[in-house]
C-alpha cells in the first residue's frame, strides 16, 4: 500500500464518518422513537427468555431455574424419541400446511368480493356478520359442531336422514374429521380475516381503476391488475409470518372439535405442549418442544424471506 | 370520492349477473356466520332444562329471560366488564403509540441498523420463555394482581408491527418524506402532520385488532389476577363460568356444581360479545379512502 | 446475510445480558428463601398464647368461582380474622386456588415464592409430586401435637399411618367421615314398561337382558361415558378375595390396569354392549359430566350417575323433557357379573392431603397448627359449616341439628358449597355427633324434597356392598414413573380401549394382545416394574 492509496482510504473514511454524522444529525429521532417500543420488548419479550435454559434442565420447582440440574441435550432426546412424536410433527405439517392453503387464502377471495360491493349498506351489515365466529371462543364452537354434525343426534344428519340420505359421520370418521376441521377453521378465521385486506385495498388510488376502465379492462382484470397487486405487500407479510408459524397453531381449536376416537389426525405438537406442561407439569419438556417449534419456525421466515427477496419483494427484514 | 370502502365509481357499471352472484354468495357466508351466534342467543332465552338436553337450535324453547336478570343482578360480573372496557381501551391506546413509534422508523428504508431492529423485534413472535419464566417476570416486576399486567405485556406487538411497518412504506414512500424534510421538517413533525392522517385505515385496523385481541383474551388474566378478584376481567369470569361445569374427578365428597347452569353459560357469551361488536361500525368510518390524490406525483 | 448474522449476533448478546442479569438476581433470592429448619429454636418458646409480633398465615381457599362470592374477603374470612386472628395476633389471608386449575396455580405461586403456607391436594399421587418436586418442609410431630391437642388426638393414627414418606412425616390430613352420596339412577318406567322390576336386576348378564329389551321396544340405552382420567372401573370384574400382591401393583386411581384380566372382562362387556346397541353409541364423545347429563336428561339414556346433593336440578330436568319418567336407584349388582361381588374403591380415612410449604418459618408453621386446633373446635366448626343461630338457622331440633332458614339472605349468608372449601382442612363433609346423627344431617343435604326415597336407597346399597370396599393401595415412597408416564398412558388407554370396544368381537382378541404390548411399552411396564420392586421392599402401608 503505497502513499497514495493510504491517503485516499484515509480520506473515504473521513467521508464516510461526516457522512454518518450527518445521518445522524437529521435521523436522531428516529431512534428516540425506537426507544419506547424497544423498552417494551426488552422488559417483557426478552426477560423471560432466560427461561429457556429449562429445555436443557430437569426442572424441579422448588430449586427453581438456575437451582435445577443441568441436562444438555437429554430432554431433546427423549422428545424425538417419544412414540407420538412423529405422529405429532406430521399432523402438525398437515394440519398447518392445509390451514395455509385454506383458511389463508379464503379471506384473500371474500376481501376481494367484498370489494365488489358497491351498495355501501349492504357491505357494512355483512361485514359486521362475517366478524361473528372470531367472537365465539373454540369450546362454544366445538360443542355447537358435535351438536350439528354428530353422527347420532346432529342437526345436520337428522336432516339428511330426513332427505333419505345415509348419515355422515362428519367428525367421527378420520378424513371426514380432516375435511371438517379445515372447514370450520376456515369458517372461523375468513370473516376477521378479511378486514386487514379490506384496509389495504381502500388506500388504492381510484385513478388506476380508471385507467383501466379506460384500457378496457372488465371487473375480473381490474381486480388481477389493479386489486391483488395492491395487496401482495400484505399478502407477503402475512404468508411469511404465517409460515414462521408452520410448527405451531392452535391448541383450542383440536381440544375442541377431537374425540378420542377419531384419533389419527388429533395428535399434534401443540397438542403434546399442553399434555406434557398442562397436564404433567413437566416443564422442562414443554419448553424444550416450544424451542424447538421456534427455531423452526425462524429458520422458514428466514428461508421465506430470502426467496420474496429474490422475488423482488419487500420481504420481512 | 370518499365513498366508504367502494373503489369503483359507482354510476358507471349496470348491475350484472356477476353481481347477483357475488350478493348471494356474500349473503350466504354471512349467513352462516350469523347462525351460530343466533343459537346462542337462542340458547340464553331458554330454559334450562331444554338446553341441557341440546334442544334448542335457533328459537328459543321455554323463553325466559332469567339469566340476564341474573347477570345484571349480579355486581361482579358488572364490575368486570367495566374492568375489561378500562383494560381494552387503555392497552388499544397503548399499544398503537408503540407500534407506530417503532413501524415508522422502521418503515424508512434507508435506516441504518433497520434489519438487524426488525429482526429483534421479529425474533419475539416465535420465541418466548413459556408460562413459568413469564410469570416469575410479571412477578418480579411487582405487577401481579395489578391490572397493569395485562395491559403493558402486550402492548408490544411484532405482529401489528410488521403489519404497520409494510403499510407505511407503501402510503408514505420516501419522496414524500423527502418533500417534507426539504420543507424542514423532523421527523416528529412528519409523523404527527402527514403521517398519522395518512395511515387512517391502518390505524384503525390495527386498534381494532389489539381491542378485540384484548377483549377475547383470559389466559394471561387467570394467570396474574388471583387474589385481586375484583379486577378479573369479564372473559375470565366466562371462562371460569363455562369450566365450572367440568368434570371434577378428585375424590371429594359432595361435589356442588349447580351454580352456574348452561343457559347463564349462554347469557355470558352474548354479554361478553355484544359490547365489543357496537365497537366495530364506529371505526368502519375510518376505511375510508387514502386522502392521496394529487399529494405525489409519480 | 452480513445483516443477519449481524441481527442473530445482536440477540444473542441481549439474552446473555438478561440471562447474567437474571442469574444475579436469582442467586441472591434463592438465598433469602428462609432456610426452614425443623428444629424449634434453641429457646424452646412457647406460642400457645400468640405470637409476640404478627405473624401472617397464608391458607389456601379452592376458587370456584361462584358468582358473587369472594373467597378471600367475606363475611367468613372476617370472623375467622376476629375470632382466631385477633386472638393469636395472626393476620389470616386467604390465597385463591382455581378448582380447576389447581395444580397449575400451585406451581406458578411455587415457582414465584408466592405459595400459601399450606400446600394442599385431594389426591395421593399428586401429593407425591408436591413432595417429590421438593416444596414441602419435614414436620416434626410432637410439635403438632403440642400446638394442636385436639386436632392431634382425633388425627393422630391417620397422620402417623398415611403421612410418612422416605421415612420422614411430610403429610397431615383432613379427617374423611365415612360417608359417601355417589348415587346411579335409573329410569324406572322403562324398566316397568318391559316387564321387569327394578329389584331383579341383580347381576350384570340380567341388566344387558333389560338393555336388549329396550332396544327391541325403542327405548334407548344405558348412558356411558369416556372413561378418563379416574380409573377404578374394573372392581367389579375382579376376583374375590383380592391379592394383596395384586392390588397393590395394579390397582392405581391415575393409571389403568390396562393388562389385567378385570379389564379383559371389562373390554368384552363394553365390546358386547357396543356391537348390540345396548349403549349410548357415542359414549366416547361424553367427555365430561354436562355431556352424560344431556343424554339422559333428553331421554336418549336410561341411566345416570351423580354425586346427589339437594339442589340437583335432574330430576326436574329430565320431567321437563320426559314427563312420564319415573326414577329408582340402579342396584350396585347390576354392575357385577353373575358370581361376583359389588368391589368396589374405599376412601381413605383422610379426606385433604396437606404438607407445609418448604419456605414456611417456624412460626407460621405454627400457626397453621393453631389454626387447625382452633378450627377442630365444634364449636368453631359448627358455626364455619352451619352459620349463626337466628341467621343462617332457628334453632336446634331434637337431635341437635339446626333448623335452616332457607330464605336467609343476609350477610352471613354460607358460600354455595356451605363454605367446605374453609373447613375441609379439618374434616370432609359436616358431623354431627355419631355417625348416625351425622348420616341423618347429611340425607337432609342430600335429599331434593320428594325424592328422599332415592337418598334411602343409596344409603341402603352402601351398607350392603360396605364389607366389599377396599382402599387404594398406598406406598411410602413415590412412584416417580407414574407422573412420569401418567398422562401419555391416559391418552395411549382411550385410544386404545375405544378401538378394541367398537370393533366387532372376532377382532377382540387379537386387539387386546397387541394393546396390551403397546400399553406395557409405552411405560406401564416400568411402572410396573418400579412398583413391585417398592412393594417387595415393604415399601407399602397395608
Amino acid at each position: 500500500m503505497n502513499v497514495e492509496s493510504a491517503l485516499a482510504d484515509k480520506q473515504m473514511k473521513k467521508s464516510q464518518r461526516r457522512e454518518l454524522k450527518n445521518y445522524f444529525r437529521q435521523n436522531w429521532q428516529l431512534y428516540i422513537l425506537l426507544l419506547i417500543p424497544l423498552a417494551f420488548a426488552l422488559t417483557f419479550k426478552y426477560a423471560p427468555l432466560s427461561g429457556l435454559v429449562l429445555a436443557f434442565k430437569d426442572y424441579k420447582i422448588a430449586r427453581g431455574i438456575w437451582g435445577s440440574e443441568w441436562v444438555g441435550f437429554q430432554v431433546f432426546q427423549d422428545i424425538f424419541a417419544h412414540r407420538d412424536f412423529i405422529r405429532a410433527l406430521r399432523n402438525t405439517l398437515l394440519l398447518n400446511g392445509l390451514d395455509l392453503i385454506f383458511s389463508f387464502t379464503a379471506p384473500i377471495f371474500l376481501a376481494l368480493l367484498l370489494n365488489e360491493i358497491r351498495h355501501s349498506m349492504y357491505k357494512r351489515v355483512n361485514q359486521s356478520l362475517l366478524y361473528l365466529p372470531h367472537f365465539l371462543s373454540w369450546p362454544i364452537i366445538g360443542a355447537l359442531a358435535y351438536q350439528l354434525l354428530g353422527l347420532g343426534s346432529g342437526l345436520v344428519n337428522n336432516v339428511i336422514e330426513m332427505l333419505g340420505g345415509d348419515r355422515i359421520p362428519f367428525l367421527q370418521s378420520d378424513y371426514h374429521w380432516l375435511a371438517s376441521y379445515v372447514g370450520i377453521g376456515v369458517w372461523a378465521s375468513m370473516g376477521w380475516g378479511t378486514i386487514i385486506y379490506l384496509a389495504a385495498i381502500s388506500g388504492v388510488n381510484p385513478e388506476l381503476y380508471e385507467a383501466a376502465t379506460v384500457d378496457g379492462a372488465g371487473r375480473w382484470r381490474k381486480m388481477w391488475n389493479v386489486t391483488l397487486p395492491s395487496i401482495r405487500p400484505t399478502i407477503i407479510t402475512l404468508l411469511i409470518l404465517n409460515l414462521g408459524r408452520i410448527m405451531g397453531g392452535s391448541f383450542e381449536q383440536i381440544f375442541a372439535l377431537q374425540n378420542k376416537a377419531t384419533n389419527e389426525f388429533t395428535t399434534t405438537i401443540p397438542v403434546l405442549v399442553y399434555r406434557w406442561g398442562i397436564e404433567s407439569g413437566d416443564f422442562s419438556r414443554a419448553t424444550a418442544v416450544g424451542l424447538f417449534q421456534s427455531v423452526v419456525g425462524l429458520i422458514l421466515i428466514l428461508i421465506a424471506d430470502r426467496i420474496a427477496k429474490k422475488l423482488g419483494e419487500d420481504g420481512l427484514l | 370520492m370518499a365513498v366508504t370502502g367502494t373503489i369503483q365509481p359507482a354510476s358507471r357499471r349496470r348491475f350484472d349477473t356477476w353481481d347477483i352472484v357475488i350478493y348471494t354468495l356474500i349473503a350466504l357466508i354471512s349467513l352462516v356466520c350469523l347462525l351460530p351466534f343466533v343459537h346462542v342467543i337462542a340458547k340464553s332465552l331458554s330454559t334450562d332444562a331444554y338446553v341441557i338436553a341440546n334442544k334448542v337450535f335457533l328459537w328459543p324453547k321455554g323463553f325466559t329471560t332469567e339469566a340476564y336478570q341474573k347477570i345484571f343482578a349480579d355486581a361482579s360480573i358488572l364490575r368486570s366488564l367495566y374492568v375489561s372496557v378500562f383494560v381494552t381501551v387503555t392497552f388499544t391506546v397503548l399499544g398503537m403509540i408503540v407500534t407506530t413509534c417503532a413501524a415508522y422508523p422502521l418503515s424508512r428504508r434507508n435506516l441504518k441498523g433497520g434489519a438487524v431492529l426488525t429482526f429483534i423485534f421479529m425474533f419475539t413472535l416465535y420465541f418466548g420463555g413459556g408460562i413459568i419464566p413469564e410469570y416469575i417476570n410479571i412477578s418480579n416486576l411487582g405487577l401481579l394482581d395489578t391490572l397493569w399486567a395485562l395491559i403493558l405485556p402486550g402492548a408490544f406487538s411484532a405482529y401489528n408491527l410488521l403489519i404497520m411497518r409494510t403499510s407505511l412504506r407503501s402510503s408514505i414512500p420516501d419522496s414524500l418524506e423527502e418533500a417534507a424534510r426539504i420543507d424542514g421538517a423532523g421527523h416528529f413533525r412528519i409523523l404527527w402532520s402527514i403521517v398519522l392522517p395518512l395511515s387512517k385505515p391502518i390505524i384503525a385496523t390495527l386498534s381494532l385488532f389489539y381491542a378485540v385481541g384484548r377483549w377475547n383474551a383470559y389466559q394471561d388474566a387467570l394467570f396474574y389476577i388471583k387474589h385481586a378478584t375484583e379486577l378479573r376481567p369479564l372473559q375470565l369470569k366466562l371462562y371460569y363460568l363455562v369450566v365450572q361445569a367440568s368434570e371434577s374427578f378428585q375424590l371429594e365428597v359432595s361435589n356442588v356444581n349447580l351454580s352456574n347452569p348452561e343457559v347463564l353459560k349462554a347469557s355470558v357469551v352474548v354479554f361478553a360479545t355484544v359490547p365489543i361488536l357496537l365497537v366495530y361500525p364506529f371505526i368502519q368510518k375510518y376505511f375510508v379512502q387514502g386522502v392521496m390524490i394529487g399529494a405525489v406525483k409519480e | 446475510m452480513k445483516k443477519q448474522l449481524l441481527s442473530l449476533l445482536a440477540i444473542v448478546v441481549l439474552v446473555l445480558g438478561v440471562l447474567a442479569g437474571c442469574s444475579g438476581n436469582k442467586n441472591s433470592q434463592s438465598d433469602s428463601g428462609a432456610a426452614t429448619g425443623n428444629q424449634s429454636s434453641g429457646e424452646n418458646v412457647d406460642y400457645r398464647n400468640g405470637f409476640p409480633e404478627r405473624v401472617t398465615l397464608e391458607i389456601p381457599v379452592y376458587d370456584r368461582a361462584f358468582e358473587g362470592w369472594n373467597v378471600s374477603d367475606n363475611y367468613y374470612t372476617r370472623w375467622i380474622q376476629q375470632e382466631f386472628g385477633e386472638k393469636y395476633n395472626v393476620e389470616v389471608k386467604f390465597t385463591p386456588i382455581g378448582r380447576a386449575t389447581e395444580v397449575q396455580d400451585y406451581q406458578q405461586l411455587l415457582a414465584s415464592r408466592k405459595a400459601p403456607d399450606i400446600i394442599m391436594h385431594y389426591d395421593m399421587p399428586q401429593a407425591l409430586n408436591y413432595y417429590s418436586s421438593e416444596v414441602m418442609q419435614p414436620l416434626n410431630v410432637e410439635e403438632i401435637a403440642q400446638y394442636a391437642p385436639t386436632y392431634w388426638n382425633k388425627m393422630k393414627d391417620t397422620i402417623e399411618r398415611y403421612g410418612q414418606v422416605d421415612g420422614q412425616q411430610i403429610f397431615f390430613f383432613a379427617e374423611r367421615p365415612n360417608v359417601s352420596n355417589w348415587v346411579t339412577i335409573i329410569r324406572k318406567d322403562w324398566v316397568e314398561a318391559v316387564g321387569m322390576k327394578v329389584e331383579d336386576l341383580t347381576s350384570l348378564e340380567k341388566f344387558n337382558e333389560m338393555l336388549v329389551k329396550w332396544r327391541d321396544a325403542g327405548l334407548g340405552t344405558a348412558g356411558g361415558s369416556l372413561q378418563r382420567n379416574t380409573f377404578n372401573y374394573s372392581y367389579p370384574f375382579r376376583d374375590w378375595p383380592v391379592d394383596p400382591e395384586q392390588h397393590a401393583l395394579y390397582t392405581d386411581l391415575s393409571v389403568a390396569d390396562f393388562t389385567t384380566e378385570a379389564t379383559e372382562k371389562w373390554l368384552r362387556n363394553l365390546n358386547y354392549q357396543y356391537n348390540n346397541k345396548l349403549i349410548d353409541q357415542e359414549f366416547y364423545l361424553r367427555d365430561d359430566a354436562n355431556k352424560v347429563k344431556a343424554e339422559f336428561v333428553a331421554g336418549r339414556t336410561g341411566t345416570y350417575g351423580e354425586y346427589i346433593a339437594s339442589n340437583t336440578d335432574i330430576f326436574e330436568a329430565v320431567l321437563k323433557n320426559n314427563p312420564e319418567a319415573e326414577f329408582a336407584v340402579l342396584p350396585p349388582m347390576a354392575s357385577v357379573p353373575e358370581g361376583g361381588v359389588p368391589q368396589g374403591r374405599a376412601d381413605w380415612p383422610f379426606g385433604m392431603i396437606m404438607g407445609i410449604n418448604h419456605e414456611s418459618s417456624e412460626q407460621e408453621r405454627i400457626a397453621v397448627w393453631l389454626y387447625l386446633e382452633w378450627m377442630s373446635q365444634p364449636e368453631n366448626l359448627f358455626a364455619l359449616q352451619n352459620g349463626f343461630d337466628g341467621m343462617n338457622y332457628n334453632g336446634l331440633d331434637e337431635s341437635g341439628l339446626p333448623i335452616k332458614n332457607a330464605d336467609y339472605d343476609g350477610e352471613a349468608k354460607l358460600s354455595p358449597n356451605n363454605n367446605k372449601d374453609y373447613w375441609c382442612l379439618v374434616v370432609e363433609s359436616p358431623v354431627y355427633g355419631s355417625e348416625e346423627e351425622t348420616i341423618e344431617a347429611l340425607k337432609s343435604f342430600w335429599s331434593p324434597p320428594g325424592y328422599e326415597y332415592i337418598v334411602e336407597d343409596m344409603l341402603k346399597y352402601r351398607e350392603e356392598t360396605l364389607p366389599y370396599l377396599y382402599a387404594d393401595p398406598l406406598f411410602t415412597v413415590p412412584i416417580e414413573s407414574v407422573s412420569k408416564y401418567k398422562a401419555d398412558l391416559n391418552n395411549l388407554f382411550q385410544e386404545l380401549y375405544l378401538d378394541i370396544v367398537m370393533s366387532s368381537p372376532d377382532q377382540f382378541d387379537a386387539k387386546y394382545e397387541s394393546a396390551k404390548k403397546k400399553f406395557l411399552d409405552a411405560g406401564y411396564q416400568k411402572i410396573l416394574d418400579e412398583k413391585k420392586a417398592a412393594y417387595d421392599a415393604g415399601n407399602i402401608i397395608h
